[in-house]
């Protein structure tokens, strides 16, 4: 069913659109969740929790890319869930993960709130870069995939993604100090 | 402080988190010189393979079919094999890409299938149920209220009755009335196939057994796989209140036309193949296949001028048990079909094109007709072709040994031009200017033509309608809204005369022989404006005598809606009238000729398509039928 059609289910709040959805973009949530919780069961919590949030955003919402939207909707929750619920057990990929993007940050200073001016930054630094860095940067730090998937995927060798990652942070945080808004 | 600046990544846009979606695997850069060298090589393979395909040139021959040449049906797969091989348009597939003009193939399966073989004895047979060229009732069973093209002869229609009741099919429904004056009910209402509603519907049609207790309804509608098919349903309707079916017959196409004839039933379809799916090695897919078995070699007809890949497939049936008794299929597509006392005539268009001095392409519409022996089986007997289109059914007339037909002669002549699908307005004027209108007497022994009148009406005129009527012929033609109405004397074919009436406002669509000389024209007198006329010949030409009209009225130009009563000299038919200052009218009127004027006895309103209004007149009463609707009226 296209994107469109569910989302009209949605907002004529027939049931069948969590059906739908669940049918077309369940297993892409689930991916998204399992990455960041590494566990069947809270992953699977997760994306029922997502077609239930889903339901709740959707009126007002009308996402252009509902792919994108739900995925961000596990996303957040799986990140909120990892918070809460291994508080002292620790996903060591995933801390691994968190700790290369906090190297963006200059000079380990505290970041800004303002989401809108995040968001323009972080976008803007995106954009800016080639596809092939972006896509391995955003696989890397927004997917949370490994360096062997990404080199998998792209046909790269895993070197290759590691130095790209790591290039890529670099121009990331030489960006911010540039844009010179840090606290 | 770490997850909360991790948090951030929330902020990514949805199109770069698309964009890296893990499913999707970026292209690849190659780094090994194997790589390069093998995508060098593919690109290369492409490269040759793309140049082949834009460039290899089609083919500008029809396949071979003689690895056929062992197969029974050697003769019909050479034939299909030219039919439906199109010569390529352009030369190659680069000449076709540049010019931006994809090919579209109409894809359409034939197939004939029956089921239901003949069941147990069903009793209701038909019979001749006429006596003479008028309309008369029987003493008991059914009375014909349609007016047949040939005395003996019964077509189908949506309307029969008996001395009791009368049979209507309104739509997928049959309807049965009492025959009781003011007083007259409906008794029954069955709804056939389910009460289907299907675009089909227009064509469905029945017949009344001479003792009145079958009706057989021929009706059509789309199968599962939205295919045409034809289902013949025979109901018992002994007891009106009570009716059953007695048989069914369902062949896959389209309904043509049928007769009842001495016991025995016509019936005419048309079977298309599909191109795309065709297969000779396979003889299901381009033959007509009864009861499963492909139909015999012997019984398909191919004729000279076969232009187009679809059969018309003609069968008898006992009416009783609506067992097959024969079959033939004859390859082209028939437009229209004229059934006599002995033979059946099918009549196809095609173009004959020619250069002309100028090296134009000068196309003449040519019409061949052939003919079939139906008493004992199937056989042809001839074929003729002339120049021209018919009109309809009552173009073609057999009496005592000749075929006269009546064609629309033209010319079409086609410029080629820088834009090859555009025609332009000099050639559409050319191709009017050379209409006219011909008459053909064709000797059933020889198919020769024995005696014409070529091109006997004005310039750019055509044959709006024609009636034969044993010597005589009678015809209108037109151009836009003015008409001469001919009257042919036939009587003898080496001196045949003709007189008219000049050049007249209107014309008439459906031309009725109404006993006494008179001849009654069904049309129009403008653009908007219903006319009924009656001629009359003179000394001198011919006359319109007298006429009646109705102005912001449409009519149906279907014969079998118009009920005509030459012993009572009435005209019923449904029209339908809008007026600017006037309520909209829809309904049915009845007309009355007294021998002076065309007098409007009734008009009554009615519900429903003028071309599904029926009307009956039995003993002082008028019976009119519409969609959802009757009415009856003291006349």
């Amino acid at each position: 069913m296209e994107d469109s059609k569910i989302i009209e289910l949605f907002w004529s709040r027939d049931q069948s659109a969590i059906e739908q959805a669940d049918k077309k973009y369940g297993k892409y949530c689930y991916a998204v969740a399992y990455r960041i919780l590494c566990s069947r069961q809270d992953s699977e919590e997760c994306v029922n929790d997502t077609w239930h949030n889903a339901w709740r955003a959707m009126p007002p919402e009308r996402p252009a890319r509902l792919q994108a939207f739900l995925g961000r909707i596990t996303r957040n929750l799986a990140l909120d869930r990892y918070g809460y619920n291994h508080a002292g057990k620790r996903n060591a990929y995933l801390e691994t993960v968190m700790e290369e993007y906090w190297q963006c940050v200059p000079n380990g200073e505290v970041p800004p709130e303002d989401a809108a001016v995040l968001k323009d930054l972080i976008n803007g630094f995106l954009e800016g870069l080639d596809k092939q860095a972006r896509v391995i940067f955003v696989r890397r730090y927004w997917y949370v995939c490994s360096v062997r998937q990404i080199a998998h995927s792209m046909g790269l060798s895993e070197s290759n993604v590691s130095v790209s990652l790591h290039r890529t942070r670099n121009k990331f945080k030489e960006y911010l100090q540039k844009e010179g808004i840090w606290v | 402080m770490k997850k909360q600046w991790f948090r951030t990544t929330e902020l990514m846009d949805e199109k770069y988190i698309m964009e890296a979606e893990p499913k999707k695997a970026a292209r690849p850069i190659p780094r090994k010189r194997v790589v390069v060298s093998v995508l060098a090589s593919c690109a290369c393979l492409a490269l040759v393979l793309c140049n082949l395909w834009l460039f290899l040139p089609y083919s500008t021959t029809p396949p071979s079919a003689t690895g056929y040449k062992d197969n029974a049906y050697y003769p019909v797969i050479e034939k299909l094999s030219a039919l439906t091989w199109e010569k390529p348009k352009y030369a190659n597939n680069f000449d076709m890409l540049i010019n931006e003009v994809p090919r579209d193939f109409l894809a359409g399966k034939g197939d004939v299938m029956m089921e239901n073989a003949a069941p147990e004895d069903a009793g209701g047979v038909y019979d001749d149920v006429l006596d003479g060229e008028f309309n008369s009732a029987e003493t008991t069973g059914s009375t014909e209220i349609t007016d047949n093209q040939v005395a003996g002869i019964a077509e189908a229609d949506r309307i029969k009755r008996t001395d009791k009741y009368i049979f209507y099919l309104d739509g997928s429904s049959l309807r049965v009335y009492s025959i009781a004056g003011l007083e007259s009910a409906e008794l029954n209402r069955i709804p056939l196939l389910g009460g289907t509603k299907n675009y089909y519907i227009d064509r469905w049609e029945l017949y009344l057994s001479a003792d009145g207790s079958t009706v057989t309804v021929m009706a059509m509608y789309p199968d599962e796989n939205r295919q045409p098919r034809v289902c013949v349903i025979a109901l018992d309707v002994t007891d009106p209140h009570s009716i059953t079916e007695k048989n069914r017959l369902e062949i896959t196409g389209n309904y043509l036309s049928s007769r009842v004839t001495d016991g025995k039933m016509l019936l005419m379809t048309e079977f298309v193949l599909n191109k795309d799916t065709m297969d000779f090695a396979k003889e299901e897919t381009f033959l007509p296949r009864i009861n499963g078995q492909s139909m015999d070699a012997s019984n398909i007809i191919l004729p000279e001028q076969a232009n187009s890949a679809r059969y018309t497939v003609v069968m008898k049936l006992d009416e009783n048990t609506l067992a097959i008794e024969g079959q033939a299929a004859f390859l082209s597509y028939s437009e229209d079909v004229y059934v006599s006392h002995d033979h059946i005539y099918l009549a196809h268009v095609f173009a004959d094109v020619q250069k002309d001095e100028a090296g134009d392409t000068v196309r003449n519409s040519m019409t061949e007709i052939t003919c079939l022996a139906y008493k004992d089986g199937f056989e042809t007997k001839g074929s003729v072709t002339v120049r021209g289109y018919i009109k309809d059914q009552w173009s073609m007339d057999e009496y005592e040994g000749i075929l006269r037909v009546v064609t629309t002669t033209n010319a079409t002549t086609v410029r080629e031009s820088y834009y090859s699908d555009y025609v332009s307005a000099e050639v559409l004027v050319t191709a009017t200017g050379n209409s006219n209108a011909s008459l053909y007497c064709i000797d059933l022994q020889s198919f020769e033509i024995v005696a014409s009148v070529e091109d006997f009406a004005p310039p750019r005129e055509e044959v709006q309608s024609v009636r034969f009527d044993g010597d005589t012929a009678y015809v209108c033609t037109s151009i836009e809204m003015s008409d001469p109405v001919f009257f042919f004397d036939l009587s003898d074919l080496n001196n045949i005369t003709y007189k008219d009436t000049g050049t007249i406002d209107g014309f008439s669509t459906s031309l009725v022989n109404f006993g006494d000389g008179y001849l009654l024209g069904i049309g129009q007198e403008d653009w908007s404006t219903f006319k009924a006329e009656i001629y009359r010949e003179t000394a001198d030409g011919v006359e319109g005598f007298c006429q009646y009209t109705l102005e912001d009225a449409y009519y149906s130009q279907d014969y079998k809606s118009y009920y005509i009563d030459r012993e009572n000299q009435l005209l019923g038919l449904g029209v339908q009238q809008y007026g600017k200052l006037k309520e909209p009218f829809g309904g049915y009127i009845l007309l009355h000729f007294d021998g002076y004027n065309l007098i409007e006895l009734l008009k009554v309103e009615l519900a429903g398509d003028n071309g599904y209004k029926r009307g009956v007149y039995i003993d002082g009463f008028m019976y009119m039928f519409g969609h959802e609707d009757f009415k009856v009226e003291k006349v």
